[in-house]
């Protein structure tokens, strides 16, 4: 059964993660994006992280891949405008991804591997109090980060228009002075 | 088959897959997607180094819940600069949102 979650999550993930870089059209990249983290939620059942795989699914494909679709949709559809495929550009790409590639996999192939021995499933109860005691600052720090991004989030994307414009003090009083 | 090695490996495709979209895409919202990817490789690896050495705690599990809501509050922030980029410029494309170069 583990296996077969396995085999099903890594190839979905591949897809979708494959598909999300080459996709000339950036709709179907936001979907591909949407099946690799669906294939990765699939990918934590099998190594005891089943709180952690619906997380995953409510917070990646619940909120971040739907709100990268809402941007497409919401935008004009400069998506459609396909970027033609500039040579020097996709060689430079691949010649860096190479270069990663080589110690990336070094290091992997030189871990030792163990195979899956332990069956241990952390619940909830454990997870919730290890966030609640020993991670409760890093906790906090997410919390109040959340909080700045929500609010920068609306100070950046609002539009005001110029009559909107809210006059400071200074402005206030420059203009009584005039009149 | 579900070994440390098939998890690592797996994990290092999805982040090259990642870095190669970073560096291929020229629309912001492409290069949004590359960097989820990238994250969410870190989050694989995060859960398999916990499950295959340290089984019996919940670090990995936790570093990964973190992973989560920092991509949740980053994907917020970019989408508003995304929003805000193409109304100053009129394009997403990054190769034209070159005000700041020197």
């Amino acid at each position: 059964m583990n296996e077969f979650l396995f085999i099903i999550g890594a190839l979905i993930t591949l897809g979708g993660g494959i598909l999300a870089v080459i996709a000339r059209n950036l709709f179907h990249a936001a979907l591909g994006l949407a099946a690799a983290l669906a294939g990765i939620a699939c990918l934590f059942v099998p190594i005891g992280g089943e709180l952690i795989a619906v997380v995953q699914v409510l917070v990646y494909l619940g909120a971040v891949a739907v709100s990268i679709v809402f941007i497409l949709m919401l935008s004009p559809p400069f998506y459609l405008k396909r970027a033609h495929r500039n040579a020097l550009k996709l060689s430079g790409a691949v010649g860096v991804t190479l270069i990663v590639a080589v110690p990336l996999f070094a290091a992997v192939l030189s871990v030792k591997s163990h195979g899956g021995s332990s069956d241990f499933v952390p619940t909830i109860d454990q997870l919730g109090r290890a966030l609640l005691t020993e991670f409760v600052f890093p906790f906090e720090i997410i919390s109040v980060l959340l909080t700045v991004a929500i609010i920068g989030a609306i100070v950046i994307a609002r539009d005001l228009p110029e009559d909107d414009h809210i006059m400071s003090a200074a402005e206030v009083a420059e203009k009584e002075v005039k009149a | 088959m579900t070994s440390l090695t098939s998890y690592l490996v797996l994990s290092v495709i999805l982040f090259l897959c990642g870095v190669f979209g970073l560096m291929e895409r020229r629309n912001l919202v492409g290069i949004l997607i590359s960097i989820e990817l990238m994250l969410n490789a870190a989050s694989i690896n995060f859960m398999a180094f916990n499950h295959f050495l340290f089984p019996g705690t919940v670090t990995g599990q936790i570093m990964t819940l973190f992973v989560i809501g920092l991509a949740a509050a980053e994907a917020t922030l970019f989408l508003a600069i995304v929003f805000a980029v193409y109304r100053h410029y009129r394009s997403v494309n990054v190769e034209r949102v070159d005000h700041l170069r020197g």
